[in-house]
């Protein structure tokens, strides 16, 4: 009996699978949190977690794994370092990435994921991780939440999306617009500060470790790479978005497939491995053999 | 209307070693050496002119690395994948000749 | 130098569809497939961008191999490659299941035309695909004077994502 004999229905692959893909989580806050302890508990080996902030006790609401501890000490914890503490307390020799930073400095570990969640509350941010993960063919899912004023009283909302290749990106989706780009640029892109709470944020967090899960161990055949789930707190439902189907209808011009990979690549300036095959690589190993030979003696 | 073929011409005979891009639909340039008047010395760098609005912004400068002690407002961006820098300095309209568009936001390190 | 190669999972269908269709005189059908590159920690990687079948009509009669296809073909396949420069892979199919092989007249083959491609895309890897029925094989060259490696692995990104291809 192992600890995953529960989900067995996952398939004789999902082993593998759990110990080799690597998912980076962006945002390690409200939704970022609960995405990691899930992914965990179901047995992902590989982890790249980002977030250059420290705790403070506002976060105590709903960042799972946090403790009064964390916050009350002379430095208070880094988010990595609780996304890890929860990760090693349900994981069995795992591999923890931890970037302390900004995530756009870590592009060199993203481009080696096969997922990337995003839990960002900058446009911005989650414009260029958009665009980051369009251009290196990486399945994207976001998730956002937010509270707003009405006439009577609060309307909890959010959303999950999945974006793949060819597929709506977030601009297509109406998540990223030049408006919300605008007004957060005329604040020097700030962002956050908005009302967080644990519980749409487990929902919403769920939903995207089931899009996560149905990506790399589906369950059924009726698998998509595309999603756009709407988040109703008020009414407690989690529906599909029409933008998604409209936006459909459309290639997405705004990542064409020709703009995929690093404009600046050049082979001329790699730093290539020995260890080739062929028969000029073959004289290499030959003549490296010789020498080598030739000084032992 | 401007013709990004040809204003991306008069840059590369500016700059040989320039190169058009595409990001998000929107021709860039990539500078990868220009001079930047930096007090009264010249810092190398390499450079994003991105002669679009973007982030409130009606055009933009991206380098490599940040020019310390000059420039407000520091940003870290992701563009093509990699790092870059930019600091806050508006008002350089997306309607002018390219090279105008670099020159002006150079301006800001002088 | 570990290379993986991405493809959507949608161009690999296609590519099957297509690769399997018969012809009226050659026994395999071959297309190109244009891709960008990227370096990173673990090695290269190539994002596949567009597939293309070459067109009956650059197929050449040639009793003496499976397949043989004109200048023609080439030279479709580079004008498409040469802005944004793209690395070039020409793709065929075996057939069957399981991690395919090249066979040698596909590793002669190539090895005389893949090199020259650097002339027209200097910057960018070139080389060959054969596909199976679930799986494929990849030998890419980094440069036309150096040998051709295998491609480590095969990444499909889609309504689902999956690895296959993989080299020891």
């Amino acid at each position: 009996m192992t600890w995953l004999d529960r989900q067995s229905f996952l398939g004789e692959e999902s082993n593998t699978v759990l110990e080799t893909r690597k998912i980076a989580i962006i945002g390690l806050c409200g939704g970022g949190s609960h995405i990691v302890q899930q992914l965990a508990h179901i047995g992902f080996r590989n982890f790249v977690v980002i977030d250059p902030q420290r705790v403070d006790e506002t976060n105590l609401n709903r960042l799972v794994g946090m403790t009064r501890e964390d916050a009350k000490r002379k430095k208070p914890t880094p988010k990595v370092d609780i996304a890890e503490r929860v990760i090693r307390s349900v994981r069995h020799e795992p591999f923890v990435h931890k970037v302390m930073d900004l995530w756009q400095t870590a592009g060199d570990i993203l481009k080696s994921c096969d997922v990337i969640v995003g839990c960002l509350d900058s446009v911005r941010a989650k414009d260029e991780l958009d665009a980051f993960c369009h251009r290196f063919m990486i399945p994207y899912i976001d998730i956002g939440m937010d509270v707003h004023k009405t006439a009577d009283g609060y309307l909890i909302a959010g959303q999950v999306v999945l974006s793949s290749p060819d597929t709506p990106c977030l601009r297509c989706l109406g998540i990223v617009t030049e408006d919300a780009l605008k007004k957060e640029g005329q604040k020097y892109g700030q962002a956050g500060g908005q009302p967080q709470v644990v519980w749409p944020n487990g929902v919403l967090a769920s939903s995207a470790v089931g899009l996560v899960m149905q990506l790399l161990l589906p369950w059924h055949s009726t698998t998509t790479d595309s999603a756009y789930l709407e988040y109703d707190g008020n009414k407690h439902v989690m529906v599909p978005s029409n933008r998604l189907a409209i936006a459909a209808r459309h290639p997405c011009k705004h990542y064409p497939p020709n703009e995929r990979g690093d404009p600046s690549f050049d082979v001329r300036q790699l730093k290539i491995s020995r260890k080739t095959t062929g028969p000029q690589s073959n004289m290499l190993a030959k003549i490296i053999a010789f020498v080598s030979c030739r000084l032992c003696h | 209307m401007t013709d990004p073929n040809r204003e991306f011409q008069k840059v590369k005979s500016a700059f040989p070693r320039a190169e058009l891009w595409t990001e998000s639909g929107q021709q860039i340039v990539y500078l990868p050496d220009i001079g930047i008047p930096v007090g009264g010395n010249i810092q190398r760098a390499e450079a994003i002119l991105w002669p679009w609005a973007r982030d409130s912004y009606e055009s933009r400068l991206f380098l490599a690395t940040r020019i310390e002690g000059k420039g407000d407002n520091w940003n870290i961006f992701n563009i093509l994948g990699r790092v870059w820098h930019a600091c806050s300095w508006r008002g350089v309209s997306s309607d002018l000749p390219w090279l105008e568009i670099l020159a002006n936001h150079l301006r800001a390190f002088k | 130098m570990k290379a993986r190669i991405k493809l959507p999972i949608k161009m690999l269908a296609e590519m099957r569809a297509d690769l399997h269709r018969p012809h009226p005189f050659a026994y395999e059908r071959v297309g190109f497939i244009t891709a960008g590159a990227c370096a990173y920690s673990d090695g290269a990687l190539l994002l596949a961008r567009t597939y293309h079948p070459v067109d009956d009509e650059d197929y050449i009669p040639d009793k003496t191999v499976g397949v043989k296809i004109g200048s023609g073909a080439f030279r479709k396949t580079l004008q498409r490659s040469y802005r944004p420069p793209a690395a070039i892979l020409h793709v065929h199919s075996h057939g069957g299941r399981g991690l395919p092989n090249f066979s040698g007249v596909d590793v002669r083959s190539a090895r005389e035309f893949v090199p020259s491609l650097f002339g027209a895309v200097p910057r960018m890897p070139h080389g060959i695909i054969v596909l199976s029925g679930d799986s494929a094989s990849g030998l890419l060259w980094f440069g036309p004077d150096k040998a051709e490696e295998y491609a480590f692995e095969f990444i499909g990104v889609g309504a689902s994502y999956i690895k296959f291809g993989e080299r020891p």
